[in-house]
């Protein structure tokens, strides 16, 4: 029985290492892409004839480009994702330093998602035709169709600057304020949770609604069990299966979000980092947050994937 | 729901006429505005009242008025005309991005579905692997390659939206390939160009149909934060997400210069995936072959 889970493990282990590396190659001809002589695009007006020389060199640009990429990876491997052009720091520095805070306002976001779907899910799937799963389900078109930075931006002038109960941007670091830092995350994690807390708590409410009407439930209930058991003891369990793989999807949406209201609400990031970047033709520092932010997505997957391994085991006997 | 007389014996009758009824397509509030989006869209030069970059320094973000339905920008520019202007970008965009996605998708989909073998593996992996990029992050990144600007944008959420009508397409073929009236069709000497489009294109149909209002709406929400980003359209165009970044400076002074545009993107974005639920509703049970 474990031989098929570690089966169904390896494969898809095999599969993520493919696209991530199918994904580098994309990410690579990026910048090998750029017209003409990447060397020059990338440094501009900036480059003295002596900086262009080194670039050169640097990047391998005389050799032929299946040893540039492969240099490339190597590099990556040694944790050198290169300079930025800006600044000239490290760009492993950079995003080691904006990585946590993506990282915080994920966090918040999530705990927005759960808070979201799973009382509306489950309310919507044991109650379906109450007055209340219909204003769910027509909040929930809504909470779809609202563009991520316009909420952002009505949420922060509102709440930030009319009311003046939260900041309206910026962002405060967990040692300096425990306060500072939940009050600055709140109305970013808000922004980016509400719509996939939209999406997930319909997949909840099918999910669950799809178990509930399963033979099993109809037992237990035939047993004599409280509506509540059944839905928590019996029910839930199996429907959390196909919701942790759609979490994982959703990630990608995240991810996205992410960046836009890190941008909205001026939360230095990798988001931030990545958007100013394409602004300044930072090239090599939007080419490894691309990188960073591909592999997050997949490697998200790969555990979400593991995780329904783990709790379906059916998957094991494939 | 009155059943006539007639009906009664056997149904007969009731159940036709019920089932006529079901095939009219009546049109709701969603399809009313977006008739309505549409239509104003392309009348744009006709509705507008004003030049939607014409500045003017005497009314600078003044009230919604008669002069100005919407009130007017930073610049003394109308509001309204602008949000009217914008509809034809966001429209434009949208829906360009997607006949160009699904234009090259379907056909590429069906294509490696019935051939099978090396050429779908290989074909597959690619589009998985674009699947495998969240969105924003790889229409940023095709921005970041090409440069901002509308075009660009719009041909980057082209190449975002394709793989998912590649899949769809493909997973149709891969539905309906074994059945018995491709192996007719093959049997009577069919070419595959033939029996691709008269046998399977039919019955891909319907998920395609589906994907395309979704496509749509979701290229107009990629289309809006680009361009909120500075990394699609360019000012002085009227793009609404443009508007809702220029319009944040001055929340404060005039908050419905950021309030209208946010608004008719959500009600488009809504209508549009209410249209894609409909047709999804209408070819389910009835037209399942």
């Amino acid at each position: 029985m474990a031989g098929g889970l570690g089966r169904y493990l390896v494969r898809r282990g095999i599969e993520a290492a493919l696209t991530l590396f199918l994904a580098s190659v994309l990410v690579f001809a990026m910048v090998a892409a750029l017209p003409g002589d990447p060397a020059q695009v990338i440094l501009g007006d900036r480059g003295t004839p002596d900086q262009l020389r080194a670039l050169r060199a640097y990047l391998g640009l005389d050799r032929p480009l299946p040893v540039q990429y492969g240099a490339w990876i190597a590099r990556i491997a040694h944790g050198d994702l290169g300079h930025s052009l800006i600044n000239g720091a490290p760009v492993s520095d950079l995003v080691g330093h904006a990585l946590p805070m993506t990282l915080q306002l994920s966090l918040w976001a999530f705990a927005v998602v759960v808070v979201i779907a799973f009382p509306a899910g489950m309310f919507a799937a044991t109650r379906p035709r109450s007055p209340l799963a219909t204003a769910l389900r027509w909040y929930h078109g809504w909470a779809l169709a609202v563009p991520v930075f316009w909420l952002g931006a009505i949420l922060s002038w509102y709440f930030g600057v009319v009311l003046r109960w939260l900041p309206p941007s910026g962002f405060v670091g967990l040692a300096e304020s425990p306060s500072g830092w939940a009050r600055s995350l709140v109305l970013p994690g808000v922004t980016l949770g509400l719509g996939v807390g939209s999406v997930m708590a319909r997949f909840v409410e099918a999910s669950l609604g799809d178990v509930l009407s399963n033979d099993y439930v109809r037992t237990a209930r035939a047993k004599g069990l409280p509506g509540r058991a059944v839905v928590w003891r019996h029910a839930l369990g199996n429907a959390l299966i196909p919701i942790v793989t759609v979490l994982g999807i959703q990630a990608g949406f995240f991810i996205g979000g992410a960046v836009i209201t890190e941008a909205v609400f001026a939360i230095p990031g990798l988001g931030s980092m990545l958007w100013r970047s394409i602004l300044t033709r930072d090239y090599l520092v939007t080419q490894s947050v691309i990188l960073v932010g591909i592999a997050a997505f997949v490697v998200i997957n790969l555990c979400t994937d593991a995780l329904y391994g783990l709790l379906d085991p059916r998957v094991r006997y494939q | 729901m009155t059943v006539s007389a007639r009906a009664l014996p056997g149904n007969q009758l009731g159940l036709r006429a019920r089932r006529a009824a079901r095939r009219v397509w009546m049109p709701d509030a969603g399809t009313v505005f977006l008739a309505a989006i549409t239509a104003a869209a392309a009348a744009a030069p006709l509705l507008a009242r004003y030049a939607p970059m014409e500045m003017s320094k005497a009314a600078v973000l003044a009230l919604p008025s008669w002069s100005h339905l919407a009130g007017t920008d930073q610049f003394g520019r109308d509001i309204l005309s602008r949000l009217l202007y914008g509809a034809r970008i966001a429209l434009a965009i949208g829906a360009g991005s997607t006949a160009v996605a699904a234009v090259c998708g379907v056909p590429l989909g069906l294509w490696t579905g019935f051939k099978g073998g090396a050429v779908d593996a290989v074909a597959m992996r690619a589009v998985d692997t674009l699947l495998a990029v969240p969105p924003v992050l790889l229409a940023m990144a095709l921005v970041a390659v090409v440069g901002p600007g509308s075009v660009n944008a719009g041909v980057a959420i082209a190449i975002v939206g394709l793989p998912q009508f590649a899949r769809i397409a493909r997973a149709g073929v891969l539905t309906h390939r074994e059945m018995e009236y491709v192996e007719a069709s093959v049997a009577a000497g069919a070419r595959d160009a033939r029996i691709v489009f008269r046998t399977i294109l039919p019955n891909v149909l319907s998920p395609v149909l589906i994907q395309i209002p979704i496509g749509v709406s979701r290229a107009i929400l990629l289309e809006a934060s680009l361009s909120f980003l500075g990394l699609g359209t360019q000012p002085p165009q009227p793009s609404w997400g443009l508007m809702i970044s220029e319009s944040r400076e001055y929340m404060y002074a005039a908050p419905w210069y950021g309030i209208f545009p946010g608004v008719l993107i959500a009600l488009t974005v809504l209508a549009l995936n209410h249209a894609a639920d409909r047709v999804r509703a209408r070819r389910s049970p009835d037209r399942a072959r």
